[in-house]
């Protein structure tokens, strides 16, 4: 399997990097251009030079077991009214689902994936930005 | 978070080549000269096929050779189970007080049983896999599955 799909796509990683999240990882990607960024084992990846590679941004490429650690296991009802609503993953085929499972046994929202990181971190942007998960708070 | 608790471990790496698993992975367990020494983990692009190295399965990895359903073939139609992966707090002992969070794996039934709450209340096995790494979790779902006969290796 390909490291490519074992971590969450370029996108998403920029876009939680922008939210603040600042979460170690053992794989980054480095990105030059949108025609040149690759994933790399963060040991071995290309230190960040300032003089001669000014392009160069490195943005933590999560995986499964990294994005686990960070989501959280319910959501808590922001009302006393509420109920806990569990997160799960489940699988279609070959497509991943990861969704909140509500009250009434509806699974909303949900995010679809062929890569299960990019499913998870899809989850953890809509998490973040709706206000469940604070990016401080996070270790 | 330490490489160790982004694979599965050893002890599971172990058991999964003895049943049979391809050995396909970018993290491999390798066994140190030295007795005393634990096992260590190496990173590589390349397949290694040797006695000396068993593969060490990130999440993705075992996820990717979890069947996304199970049919048992019997019971019908509480005959197919879909996979779910949850997470949750164990607690591990009671005095003191502590609490993990764990990964939690089964195959829950695709179909209702009647009375309240009954929609996927039905699991493949009545103990749920978990394990505070997720690997691990995934591992021994994948041991079990395959020591039951449900996947077939090789």
């Amino acid at each position: 399997m390909r490291l490519e799909n074992q971590v969450c796509s370029l996108q998403p990683s920029k876009k939680l990097h922008e939210l603040g999240l600042n979460h170690p990882s053992i794989f980054v990607w480095e990105y030059f251009n949108d025609k040149a960024y690759a994933v790399k084992y963060y040991p071995f990846a290309v230190v960040r030079d300032e003089f001669n590679e000014s392009n160069l941004q490195i943005y933590p490429a999560y995986t499964v077991a990294e994005l686990g650690e960070i989501l959280p296991d319910y959501l808590y009802p922001k009302s006393a009214s509420g109920h806990d609503r569990p997160l799960f993953m489940t699988k279609v085929e070959d497509v991943y689902i990861v969704s909140i499972l509500n009250p009434n046994q509806t699974m909303y929202p949900r995010f679809y994936s062929k890569n299960e990181a990019d499913a998870r971190a899809e989850m953890l942007i809509y998490l973040i930005e709706d206000g469940f998960i604070k990016t401080n708070d996070i270790p | 978070m330490e490489l160790e608790n982004k694979v599965c471990s050893f002890r599971s790496a172990e058991r999964l080549k003895e049943l049979g698993v391809k050995q396909e992975s970018l993290f491999y367990w390798r066994k140190c000269i030295e007795k005393d020494r634990l096992p260590s983990i190496v990173y590589t692009k390349g397949k290694i096929i040797s006695n000396d190295y068993w593969s060490a399965f990130t999440a993705s990895e075992l996820l990717n050779i979890l069947p996304a359903h199970v049919n048992t073939q019997k019971n019908e139609p509480f005959n197919n189970f879909r996979i779910r992966l949850q997470q949750a707090i164990l607690c591990e002992s009671t005095e003191p007080l502590k609490c993990v969070k764990s990964h939690f794996i089964n195959y829950y039934c695709d179909t209702t049983s009647s009375g309240e709450n009954a929609w996927m209340e039905r699991t493949l096995y009545d103990n749920q896999c978990h394990d505070v790494n997720i690997c691990n979790a995934l591992a021994k779902m994948l041991i079990l599955l395959i020591e039951d006969g449900f996947i077939k290796c090789g």
